[in-house]
């Protein structure tokens, strides 16, 4: 399946620069899956039928795992923040239990 | 009292987090690694290119193993390992090697349920996959077509039956 950002690509990359047109990764693996479909899909041809269905449920799979990352992502950030709140009571629940007295006002924190 | 009582729930919270964390990154097949790139989400992912090989593409994650940047490729909806999996992940590899001058020692093809597969990219792999780029740039120079070749289940399953074979 070749992902949305390298089909934009193609415009920008079918030319490409000194050396003729580029190829995606993507369409490397259509080329020895079946040169002719690569072969197809890179003239725009369009596909037919269930495979089109496949592409589509593919595509929303490929959009899942995106949000699934994000996810991931969110929740590693949050338990950082949760691993610095809890060192942060630990050394103040410390300080309670040694009682050295800035918790209850009696030592001056300034001046 | 009060402070003992939010650090047991903080611990409760950050160990129950862990494990949910644990199995996501085990369906989304890096179990040890730090995603440091990931297409279709916020994070987002460069496109890679190179001019040398005349090759573009984007991984859908870019992760970190140690000192390594590991290619993954997910194909959420395939039950077996296919040649053509293994040399679009051999050609992500190359890439991930011409771009940031670090050649991964292999890539990760993740198929359906997160069962992960680990694609060794070795010598042997890339000479078949530059000779492959070669063939395909060849196709394109010449502009001609390759052909139809009759591949039974393939071809039925494949969106241009139609125009091949009707």
């Amino acid at each position: 399946m070749l992902a949305d950002l390298e089909r934009m690509c193609y415009s920008e990359c079918m030319e490409g620069a000194g050396g003729g047109p580029y190829v995606t990764a993507s369409e490397v693996g259509a080329f020895v899956y079946c040169p002719e479909s690569w072969y197809l899909g890179r003239r725009g041809q369009a596909r037919a039928g269930p495979a089109v269905e496949r592409l589509n449920a593919g595509a929303a799979a490929h959009r899942r795992i995106g949000h699934a990352t994000d996810t991931l992502v969110a929740v590693d950030l949050a338990r950082r923040g949760l691993l610095v709140a809890m060192l942060l009571v630990a050394v103040a629940l410390v300080l309670l239990v040694l009682d050295v007295g800035v918790f209850r006002g009696l030592v001056p924190v300034f001046g | 009292m009060v402070l003992g009582l939010l650090l047991v729930l903080g611990a409760l919270a950050y160990v129950g987090l862990g494990w949910l964390q644990a199995r996501r990154r085990q369906r989304l097949g890096f179990a040890q690694a730090t995603v440091l790139a990931a297409d279709d989400s916020a994070l987002g992912a460069p496109t890679l290119r190179s001019a040398r090989f005349r090759l573009v593409g984007r991984p859908d994650h870019v992760v970190r193993v140690g000192r390594q940047l590991i290619p993954v490729e997910q194909k959420p909806r395939a039950r077996r390992v296919q040649d053509s999996h293994v040399m679009q992940v051999a050609a992500q590899c190359l890439l991930v090697s011409d771009v940031y001058g670090v050649r991964p020692p292999y890539g990760v093809l993740v198929l359906a349920d997160g069962e992960r597969h680990r694609v060794p990219f070795t010598r042997e792999l890339e000479q078949r996959l530059l000779a492959t780029l070669e063939q395909m740039h060849a196709w394109l120079a010449s502009d001609e077509e390759p052909g139809a070749r009759w591949m039974g289940g393939r071809c039925r399953a494949c969106g241009y039956f139609a125009t091949c074979w009707e």
